[in-house]
């Protein structure tokens, strides 16, 4: 198997071959940090690649493999980590000027158990500033770029991690979600993403954004893989205090339950009212996919949820307030304009209005509640427009033309609010940018959520697709190995 | 439910010396913010609680263990 082909792999497909000794984790950490060198500079997914640390990692791994010491499906698997989780002795920057020599002495619980899973962490992933905002445009450590066109934003704040999954610059990566922040640049990068129920997985050692609202989770190339991730970092935590005790199935074991006799919800209101023509027709057609493969299809009614963007603005602006008060007082000029702009906000937000929005959190749970005693799941789209071009994200424009900031989490914050898992899941292309499905299931509904994402991926190929500048550099390395 | 907001209030709430376009956009949004509100199904939210709950508290210390005999009187030094 070459370099090449190696980052090409899914998880699903490495596991075995490393466990097998017939790749070592020293050669695809080695082929990912070729890639990465070649790629990110187009990219700017990465803050830091730890390539020191990232091998002597692989050669730690092959060493157990070696001695009979096989920790599982992540063993000598190449990962990237959000700038928000702490990974000990390198710095968590949270994509701001304010933390960037802020230098953890303990991982987090989420890169605490993968490395405990064996997975080799390669470096910490770009993102918008303090994860408060969906295009990833980082004023302190530059503007992600879309794989798929590299004029476009990847989405946020986890837009780092998303691009370079879909990059092939690493083989799955840890996400944070407080509003949209994993489902949204999933749904734009083309990629798989999944916010899990809230308390599934840990926080800590994680920087917050907004305590009531905030997920962390994973993201990668396929559903399969996106479940042996979640199996390795979800399970109760005592140093987050928002982590249950509930217990942790096997995520992977309804994969292949198809869909037959599955019941499918689509909402009567909100999540069609706006959105782009043509990310309607694909969403229509992976919903037509869904009931061809077997699921009966019905409507449902989520009364309240058109509140539910104003509630989750609220609330997020008011929680990241309080935790940015001190630095906000003493450090406002080391903020980014839009984001110092949004949590300035939170100071203006009365707490008639918080309470208020934390209400109609329970309306909303309430719609969700109803829905899903008749229904398994219910289907959406994941954001209701493309991938909008960079620079352009603040200003009306698109298909709708709308301003892309201000609709972009319309459609994935609801599941904040409720705490319930969602998936975004590729389901096709609008001129040349991807488009996400998004599949929420009810409170730690992960299997029943990922069941139905895998059948609807296995029925399609929009996964298997990658992106032109990541085909590019494909060309390129085999040029370069046929030269020398 | 939310009303709009001076510039005074905000320059007040928020702290620190704001421009007069920083002082513009913030109510711009609020106003927003406050249109949102405004929306909210007030009848309706009278009737649930916020998500927001205390916790039990803190346990007290284990209890110590049962003495089967009275402790010796104590007295002054012989």
């Amino acid at each position: 198997v070459s370099d090449s082909d190696l980052t090409q792999l899914d998880i699903t497909q490495l596991a075995p071959l490393l466990r097998d000794r017939q790749v070592s984790a020293a050669e695809l950490t080695d082929a990912y940090l070729d890639r990465i060198e070649r790629l990110d500079p187009r990219l700017n997914a990465y803050i830091r690649v730890m390539p020191d640390q990232a091998r002597a990692a692989a050669r730690q791994a092959d060493h157990d493999l070696a001695t009979g010491a096989y920790r599982g499906p992540l063993h000598g698997i190449p990962v990237g980590i959000k700038d928000l989780f702490d990974v000990a002795g390198v710095p968590t920057t949270m994509g701001s000027k304010i933390l960037r020599d802020n230098v953890p002495a303990r991982d987090a619980t989420v890169v605490g158990r993968l490395k405990q899973a064996g997975a080799i962490i390669l470096g910490k992933h770009n993102l918008h500033e303090f994860a408060f905002g969906i295009t990833s445009e980082n004023p302190h450590f530059g503007v992600v770029r879309n794989p798929w066109n590299t004029e476009r934003v990847p989405g946020g704040s986890s837009g780092g991690t998303a691009a370079a999954v879909a990059a092939n610059l690493c083989a799955a990566g840890i996400g944070s979600d407080t509003g949209a922040s994993i489902r949204a640049p999933a749904a734009f990068c083309g990629i798989v993403g999944l916010k899990p129920t809230y308390g599934r997985v840990s926080r800590a050692g994680a920087l917050p954004l907004a305590w009531s609202l905030d997920h962390a989770g994973p993201l990668a190339r396929t559903v399969a893989d996106c479940a042996l991730v979640l199996q390795a970092i979800a399970g109760a935590d005592p140093r987050d205090p928002g982590c249950t005790a509930e217990p942790v199935p096997d995520f992977t074991a309804d994969l292949l339950g198809g869909v037959t006799g599955l019941r499918i919800g689509i909402p009567r209101e909100y999540f069609f009212e706006i959105i782009e023509p043509e990310v309607e027709r694909l969403v229509d057609a992976a919903v037509a996919t869904l009931e061809r493969l077997g699921a009966h299809v019905e409507e449902v009614s989520l009364p309240h949820v058109g509140d539910a963007q104003t509630a989750g603005n609220v609330i997020m602006s008011a929680e990241a307030a309080a935790f940015h008060a001190e630095w906000l007082r003493e450090r406002s000029v080391d903020y980014g304009s839009d984001v110092l702009q949004r949590i300035r906000g939170g100071f203006i937000i009365s707490a008639t209005d918080y309470l208020h929005s934390q209400q109609v959190r329970a309306l909303v749970q309430q719609d969700f509640q109803s829905a899903f005693e008749r229904v398994h799941v219910v289907v959406a789209p994941t954001v209701p427009l493309v991938a909008p071009p960079i620079g352009r994200t603040q200003v009306p424009g698109g298909a709708l033309n709308m301003v892309p900031r201000a609709i972009a989490n319309r459609t994935t914050v609801p599941c904040n609010l409720t705490g319930m898992p969602a998936i975004s899941v590729p389901c096709g292309f609008a001129d040349g940018l991807p488009v996400g499905l998004q599949i929420m299931g009810p409170a730690f509904g992960e299997p029943m959520v990922l069941r139905v994402a895998a059948a609807y991926e296995q029925a399609t190929d929009w996964t298997a697709r990658r992106p032109l500048v990541l085909q590019a550099a494909i060309a390129a390395g085999a040029a370069d190995r046929s030269s020398t | 439910m939310a009303e709009t907001i001076s510039a005074d209030e905000i320059r007040r709430s928020v702290g620190g010396e704001l421009s007069e376009a920083e002082v513009i956009a913030l109510a711009e949004w609020h106003a927003g913010i406050a249109r949102g509100v405004s929306q909210y199904p007030a009848p309706e939210l009278r009737g649930v609680e916020p998500p927001l709950r205390s916790t039990p508290g803190p346990r007290a210390m284990p209890q110590p263990p049962a003495t089967s005999e009275p402790p010796a009187p104590s007295g002054p030094p012989a």
